[in-house]
């Protein structure tokens, strides 16, 4: 049964947001030809050859690091902060409108609270890691389009120049990581954190509450602020803050794991429908 | 088949909105709730579904707690509200991803249900062009499809034409039959005294009278 009811969320969940799935892609390939604008500008100018981790880097390195007490140096960092927000778009309101509606009669079918919750929380995180496979797809097809080097190493120059990154110290294989498991993993675990507070206040209080920690993680680099560890430009190797890939390894699946079960307790002893009623 | 309320009071933010209510209810029976709008019959009806937790008191269903020995009845089908399916696909198609889930019943019993409610199992129409009509009669057969022990239903008859409350009534009757509970919420008095054998009267979440229809 519970095989069922995820394929049911996965299906009807993907179903509900296509438009929304759309507007990502386009925001995803828009910020790309910025990105590839910019970095076939600087090869030339240089004479360096990008690869695809710089591309992904662009896309998904983070905004830049401010050093303490210059916030006047804060710009919003518009093209890192869209697909963070449609994401937190696409996955704040299905699990809500689902029980307002069809879901009601799939939940009592279910037979089982948890369940359901469970299933929600699996689709939320297939596809939120949908959504950057689609993010890292269309960057790599992008940066193979237009000539970038087919290998993930990061280029200084590069990444230093456009990329908000302040320093490329350390282990190539550790920023590969940064780069390409962590803003997964801290996205997951946000989708999750902010799909409990939908359900238990309301969609909308769950996007705010998700979107603020998002913001306040682009000025601030506190670990309790756990986006960091899903931006690069934000690490110890790259600006010298408290974010380690260590710390994020740990408080990732920490908080993934401490938000599903705070919802398995929570949908067990409490009400989980609307409070309206005749 | 036995349903039994014991003293149930359910009170949100500060308000009560069901106070004090015991029932005991027989299978093959068919139970009216009636009362003005805010009475607290969708949030009963609510509560007896396990998709509410009573403040205090107890739902038993054949000898097991709601919400402690099963989260839901074993065996129930609902109608709440406005019925809500998915737009984009036949009326059929929706009923068989919900008996999917279960896995009790198979392609003929659906279609068979669709039919005894009025509707076409061959419509090829999406649910979104259904009429009003057609979405309550959908709402109806999901809930009866699998024949469950417990019906509940909220305004079984709203937009269904005279020909679909006859056909409503029949499948009401049928499952009485069948010793199985049904709840029932209708605004239309003389529908009500029509369907169901015991009638009770709410108002501002209590049970204020009870009326045994001989039908």
């Amino acid at each position: 049964m519970g095989k069922k009811l995820i394929i049911y969320d996965l299906k009807n969940g993907t179903r509900n947001n296509l438009a929304q799935i759309g507007i990502f892609m386009l925001i995803i390939i828009i910020i790309n030809l910025l990105g590839a604008r910019q970095i076939t500008d600087f090869e030339h100018r240089c004479h360096l050859n990008a690869t695809v981790l710089d591309y992904i880097c662009f896309v998904a390195g983070g905004p830049k690091h401010i050093p303490d007490n210059m916030l006047s140096l804060y710009v919003i960092p518009v093209l890192w902060l869209l697909p963070q927000v449609m994401i937190a778009y696409i996955i704040g309101y299905y699990a809500m409108t689902d029980l307002d509606r069809y879901g009601l009669q799939v939940l009592i079918r279910s037979d089982s609270r948890i369940r359901w919750w469970i299933s929600k929380c699996i689709w939320n995180s297939i596809t939120v890691i949908g959504l950057y496979i689609l993010l890292y797809g269309i960057t790599i097809l992008v940066a193979c389009f237009n000539g970038a080097e087919k290998t993930f190493r990061l280029t200084p120059e590069i990444v230093m120049s456009l990329c908000n990154i302040s320093n490329v110290n350390g282990s190539v294989i550790v920023h590969r990581w940064i780069l390409l498991l962590m803003p997964i993993l801290v996205s997951v675990s946000l989708s999750v954190f902010q799909m409990l507070f939908a359900l238990i206040f309301s969609p909308i209080i769950g996007f705010i509450v998700s979107q603020s920690i998002v913001f306040l993680a682009t000025i601030f680099e506190y670990k309790i602020l756990f986006v960091n560890y899903g931006m690069l430009s934000h690490y110890r190797l790259t600006c010298g803050s408290p974010i380690i890939l260590r710390d994020g390894l740990l408080i990732c699946p920490l908080l993934y794991i401490g938000s599903v079960i705070a919802g398995t307790l929570f949908f067990n002893h409490y009400d989980i429908l609307p409070k309206q009623g005749d | 088949m036995n349903l039994e309320l014991q003293n149930i009071h359910k009170k949100i933010r500060k308000n009560n909105i069901l106070n004090d209510i015991s029932l005991t209810i027989e299978g093959g029976k068919v139970i009216g709730l009636k009362g003005k709008n805010g009475c607290g019959k969708t949030m009963l009806m609510r509560t007896i579904a396990g998709l509410l937790r009573p403040t205090s008191g107890k739902v038993i269903i054949n000898g097991e707690e709601l919400g402690k020995d099963i989260k839901f009845p074993r065996s129930m089908g609902i109608l709440i509200e406005n019925p809500s399916f998915l737009n984009g696909y036949t009326g059929l198609d929706n009923l068989k991803i919900l008996a999917s889930i279960k896995g009790i019943i198979g392609e003929d019993e659906i279609k068979s249900t669709l039919e005894k409610v009025g509707l076409d199992p061959e419509d090829r129409r999406k649910y979104r062009k259904y009429s009003l009509g057609m979405k309550q009669k959908l709402g109806i057969a999901c809930a009866v499809m699998e024949n469950p022990d417990i019906v509940i239903l909220d305004e079984p008859i709203n937009a269904i034409d005279q020909s679909g409350v006859e056909k409503v009534r029949r499948i009401l009757n049928d499952l009485k039959e069948e010793g199985k509970i049904i709840i029932i919420a209708c605004h239309d008095t003389e529908e009500m005294e029509l369907l169901a054998d015991e009638i009770y009267e709410m108002e501002e979440g209590c049970i204020i009278g009870k009326k045994i229809n001989h039908i």
